[in-house]
């Protein structure tokens, strides 16, 4: 069972860098960004593009920057200008986004598969006893790397302190002269970052590469942000271990679930979420709303 | 007649910005007898449309139809009141596979039994939205108690969820390729395979025709409905929910209840969408109800103009018919093959761009833009006459001029709300 | 809506709709009654021809996952038609023309186009999509559409309306197994390993491989994934753990490439086979790709480019449009298109190319060919396979497509299930 519990950590790591994706934009700029996936892909896109062109490394840079410019362009001219909207209209503007991205990369990417050309390829290591694939590894080392820098700043720079006092208190926040766009930027900026880096690891072995399908695998980190509380960050990675270890123990114990109908794997994310929300309607670790009506 | 010098500079004055107002119970802008001339004239096109379009139009028409039924409905939870549900296909499903089932015949698959209960398909399609209605009634407690956006996301589960179901479910939904939806069919009058269908001016009413007709019908009754509702107490009360739900509660509106009593409501106008999508397709698959529709749904709600009924109509007419139509003119389109663009890919664009457009220029939609034009057409012989009055009732035949029409009306009939521009009435209660 | 409003605007209407009814009445209704019954020559002709031009539908995916497939499939039925086309067409006097539209892999999409399409056409050469088929399945058995669509299931293959273009997928599955015991790959008595897709399409190859199974003593460790799965670890791993000696694929080639990568990372050196639908040569270049071409075994139903008539079709693609084609499915849309030739020709001699001709002269014919593109169809038993023989094929990076033959000509088993 060892074998199951290693991959759904490693899942788990992998969704958990999608996840604060999710989060970090929703607490600078209260937007529940439905693009995140389309940065995704288009990390990944960039990566596989490159990689023959600037090696692998230099790809993977790529791809991170071109994800993150993407955010940033996102938020700076589209996001922004209606900032003061109510958040479902600024939901709804990245389903837009959402639309024109996913239209234009998935027409890009075609039927092919396309390798980023992971150094590690389809390598493997053997951890007590099962075989891991080394990719899964890299994951887990990086996801807690990234994870642990972004909780450093988040805690000690000038930034994470001016998100953290904006996000309690916005009004109060902007009278004590914090730029809130700036807040918002960076923190869209950070989410594109992640995006392109979680990109790399969701494209990698055991998968072929990158799919049209990636799109309905980002998604799988939708309820991960949800479980933990939008607006919490330890939240996300608790989140995204959860549904990485739903996920993995519900394709190992397939014929014991066989019951609730076969493939019930893919919607058990999603029923976790509905129970944690009806119990928790502001997630394991989310803010609770001041004012209960 | 002395007030007449004051509506002018009211015009200017008091005339709200465009996004901020509030649709609802202020009377539709525009020229007195412009609203019965332009219902007649619509109720007009849609009585002879069958007469001259051939098949495929009436049926994309009644696909419309089916989805702005649906529209209406989430637009009421969603527009109006400010809960933002992605759970529309699933509430869609249902009342499709209800109705599937309900007035289906038993049949043996290739993947097995299916059963059905051949009911006559009118009271299929009630059993289909009461249904709809009863899921929507046990997830309100759960919808209730999320705020909007938790909300939007709890609800994508649901559509999860129900794909999972119509995909596994087999005896009921006949699997992954679905069942087809019995043909509808209501006091003796088949909707398909009649030997010999009526005959109405020379065109025979087929499928297609009697189908237009249903549809406009529904949606007729659906759009009555919201309207009525969003002109009630209860309305002015959903959309102060979406405002402040703090004030709200405070001023006595019971926010929990409401919440879920606008869910129950949305989920009963998607089940009855969903018996349409269903006759509109010919045959219930489970892609048919993927998070892909949620997406649309939103999609038609922004573009039509959030809060509005009409709007939501015509979102449905943009959204559903632009890849239609696109694909007609794909040889006009050549240059489209040159940049290895497919029309359906267009068709994404431009709806993606329409939503952003929207959002960023004209957050009332194509309700807000209709409502531009309206009052552009009614400004213009005001100017003129560089007069209005209150009370005009609206007579075809009365212009603004007429002086003896303004006399008798000048006893204190007049309401703010008939002042053209100025806040109406709803706006006036909804922000104590 | 104040009561006054309403109704003057009901008297308005009714006013206007009883003056332009009677004036312009029957528009429709006129227009309707002149394309029936057209005669041309000694032929009853009715929709879908023109003059001298017939229309074939093509109704397939150019937007969505399967625009690869519609767009090579489309190509080959095209490279075909345009050769008969030059040769003076459908018995010598019709040219062959094409509707061509793209449902994007949606159904609602599919059943609009194809209620938009059919008074326009003769009958469908190609459709797209196992879902699409079936949702239009009923429309087009009232409507006499003959169709080919790309998917092989029983209930597809039950409709005399149908021309299944392969072997139904329990069969071929069952015919992939019998191929590698034969070859020794995998032995009576193994454990083989299976992942399927939901649907009809997985579920017959998942009872085509517990009907071989059976049949030869191998014990089956199935599981059933879904289109969205990515990543087939567990599965793979699973069946590893009980010692399987194979892996057989009823899914989607985004699948196998992953089971390929999963056991090439385990270092295992297990054999794979798959059915028709769950290959493309595009595999090849991902990571795993090495893996599948030693180890991975399935069939086609269309001749590969680097044999016989094969070759043929290549040279012709190649000049029309300067390459090679990325899959066979060029071959497919070839051979579909010569079946359709077969059946308007017949239609033709009957002197009835009016839909409901197409299909009777598909009843009457029962068999057809097509040039040795695919193997003989017989489509005489409603809800069978109509052929029982297939090229059992390898990935091949070398090859015209990314396929080559390793059967010995065409292949079949006397031990498929009835």
């Amino acid at each position: 069972m060892s074998e199951t519990l290693i991959t759904g950590l490693s899942l788990g790591a992998v969704y958990a860098l999608v996840a604060l994706g999710f989060v970090v934009v929703f607490k600078a700029s209260e937007v529940l960004n439905f693009a995140h996936g389309s940065f995704v892909i288009a990390g990944a896109y960039v990566t596989a593009r490159t990689h023959e062109l600037l090696g692998f490394y230099g790809a993977v840079l790529a791809g991170i920057a071109a994800a993150a410019v993407l955010a940033l362009v996102v938020e700076r001219l589209l996001v922004r200008p209606i900032r003061d909207a109510p958040v479902i209209s600024l939901a709804i503007m990245t389903i837009g986004v959402e639309v024109i991205l996913n239209t234009e990369l998935i027409r890009r990417i075609g039927v092919d598969i396309m390798p980023l050309g992971q150094p590690w390829g389809a390598d493997a290591v053997s951890i007590l006893g099962s075989n891991v694939p080394v990719n899964r590894i890299v994951a887990v080392i990086v996801a807690v790397i990234v994870i642990g820098a972004f909780l450093l700043v988040f805690r000690f720079s000038p930034w994470g302190v001016a998100m953290r006092a904006a996000a309690e208190d916005r009004e109060t926040a902007e009278l004590l002269g914090l730029n809130l766009g700036r807040i918002s930027m960076v923190a869209w900026l950070i989410a594109g970052i992640l995006a392109g880096v979680a990109a790399i690891f969701l494209t990698g072995a055991p998968t072929p590469g990158l799919a049209p399908t990636l799109a309905a695998v980002v998604l799988r980190a939708f309820p991960a942000a949800l479980i933990g509380g939008l607006d919490s960050v330890p939240g996300a990675l608790v989140g995204g271990l959860i549904v990485g270890m739903t996920e993995a123990y519900a394709v190992a114990f397939q014929s014991e679930l066989e019951f609730l109908g076969r493939g019930i794997g893919e919607v058990m994310p999603f029923l976790v979420m509905i129970i944690v929300l009806v119990i928790r309607p502001q997630g394991l670790f989310g803010r609770k709303e001041t004012a209960r009506v | 007649m002395s007030e007449t010098t004051i509506t002018a500079p009211e015009n200017e004055v008091g005339k709200p910005p465009a996004g901020a107002r509030i649709p609802g119970p202020t009377r539709g802008p525009g020229p007195r007898w412009l609203r019965p001339v332009l219902l007649g004239l619509t109720a007009l096109v849609v009585l002879v449309i069958p007469l001259y379009l051939e098949a495929y139009w009436l049926q994309l028409g009644f696909l419309i139809a089916a989805l702005a039924v649906g529209a209406i409905g989430l637009n009421l939870l969603t527009g109006t009141t400010g809960q933002l549900s992605l759970a529309h296909p699933f509430f869609m499903g249902l009342g499709a596979l209800s109705y599937v089932v309900l007035a289906g015949e038993p049949a043996e698959t290739s993947l097995g039994p299916v059963i059905g209960f051949n009911w006559p398909p009118f009271l299929a399609m009630i059993g289909g939205v009461v249904l709809a209605g009863l899921a929507g009634l046990l997830f309100s407690p759960v919808s209730a108690r999320l705020r909007g956006l938790y909300l939007g996301a709890a609800s994508l589960a649901l559509v999860f969820i129900g794909l999972h179901v119509l995909n596994s479910a087999q005896p009921l939904s006949g699997g992954y390729n679905g069942r087809p939806a019995p043909e509808f069919s209501i006091l003796g009058l088949s909707f398909g395979g009649a030997e010999e269908p009526p005959v109405v001016l020379g065109v025979a009413m087929g499928r297609a025709e009697l189908q237009w007709y249903l549809g406009a019908a529904v949606l007729v009754l659906a759009m009555w409905f919201a309207k009525n509702i969003l002109k009630s107490r209860v309305g002015r009360a959903l959309k102060l929910i979406d405002g402040d739900p703090l004030a709200a509660s405070v001023v006595g509106v019971p926010v929990m209840q409401y919440k879920g009593k606008v869910f129950f409501l949305s989920s009963v106008y998607a089940g009855l969408a969903g018996v349409m999508y269903a006759l509109a397709i010919g045959s219930i698959a489970p892609q048919s109800f993927d998070m892909g529709l949620s997406l649309d749904y939103l999609a038609i709600i922004v573009i039509g103009g959030l809060g509005s009924v009409g709007g939501a109509v015509a979102g449905a007419a943009f959204v559903t018919g632009l890849p239609q139509v696109l694909q007609n003119f794909a040889p006009q389109l050549g240059f489209l093959d040159a940049l290895g663009l497919t029309t359906a890919h267009l068709a994404n664009f431009i709806y993606g761009a329409a939503i952003i457009a929207v959002l960023l220029f004209k957050p009332d939609g194509l309700a807000g833009i209709w409502r531009d034009v309206a009052s552009a057409v009614r400004r213009r012989p005001n100017r003129q006459a560089t007069r209005v009055s209150p009370g005009d009732r609206g007579l075809p035949g009365a212009s603004p001029t007429d002086d003896s029409a303004d006399a008798a009306d000048t006893t204190g009939h007049g309401r703010p709300g008939d002042i053209p521009g100025a806040p109406g009435p709803s706006t006036a209660t909804d922000s104590p | 809506m104040n009561n006054t409003i309403l109704r003057k605007s009901i008297a308005l209407a009714a006013a206007v709709t009883l003056a332009v009814g009677a004036s312009a009445c029957s528009a429709k209704s006129e227009a309707g009654g002149a394309a029936a019954g057209e005669e041309a020559g000694a032929v009853k002709t009715g929709e879908g021809i023109s003059g001298n031009t017939i229309t074939l539908g093509l109704l397939g995916d150019l937007t969505g996952p399967f625009a690869a497939l519609t767009t090579e499939e489309n190509q080959g039925v095209q490279l075909y038609w345009d050769q008969v086309n030059e040769e003076g067409g459908v018995c010598g006097q019709y040219t062959v023309d094409f509707d061509t539209k793209d449902h994007a892999y949606n159904v609602q999409n599919a059943v609009s186009m194809y209620r938009q399409m059919t008074p326009n056409v003769l009958a469908y050469q190609v459709l797209v999509g196992g879902s699409h088929s079936a949702a239009v399945l009923q429309n087009a058995e009232s409507d006499n559409r003959l169709m080919v669509p790309s998917s092989a299931t029983e209930h597809l293959a039950s409709s005399e309306v149908v021309l299944t273009p392969a072997m139904l997928y329990n069969l071929d599955m069952e015919l992939v197994m019998e191929y590698m015991l034969e070859q020794g790959v995998i032995a009576k008595g193994d454990t083989v390993g299976m992942i399927y897709l939901e649907g009809d399409y997985g579920e017959a190859a998942h009872k085509g491989a517990e009907a071989a199974a059976e049949r030869n003593g191998l014990t089956l460790v199935a599981s059933m994934v879904k289109p969205t799965d990515s990543d087939m670890t567990a599965q793979v791993n699973d069946a590893l753990s009980k010692d399987a000696s194979a892996i057989l694929i009823g899914s989607v080639p985004g699948h196998t490439s992953s089971v390929a990568t999963v056991l090439q990372s385990a270092g295992a050196d297990v054999a794979m086979g798959g059915s028709w639908p769950s290959y493309s040569s595009s595999l090849l270049a991902n990571t795993g790709g090495d893996y599948l071409a030693e180890h991975f075994y399935a069939a086609t139903m269309a001749t590969t480019l680097e044999q016989g008539k094969g070759a043929e079709i290549l040279k012709a693609y190649e000049e029309q449009h300067g390459g090679a084609p990325e899959t066979n499915q060029v071959a497919m849309g070839y051979g579909i298109a010569a079946m359709m030739h077969q059946v308007l020709d017949r239609a033709c001699e009957n002197g009835d190319l009016t839909p409901e001709g197409v299909v009777q002269a598909k009843k009457d014919l029962g068999t057809l060919t097509s040039d040795g593109v695919m193997p003989e169809m017989d489509y005489t038993r409603l809800g069978e396979s109509p052929t029982r023989e297939a090229w059992i094929v390898q990935l091949d990076k070398e090859a015209p497509g990314g396929l080559k033959t390793v059967s010995d000509g065409l292949y079949t088993s006397e031990n498929l299930s009835e």
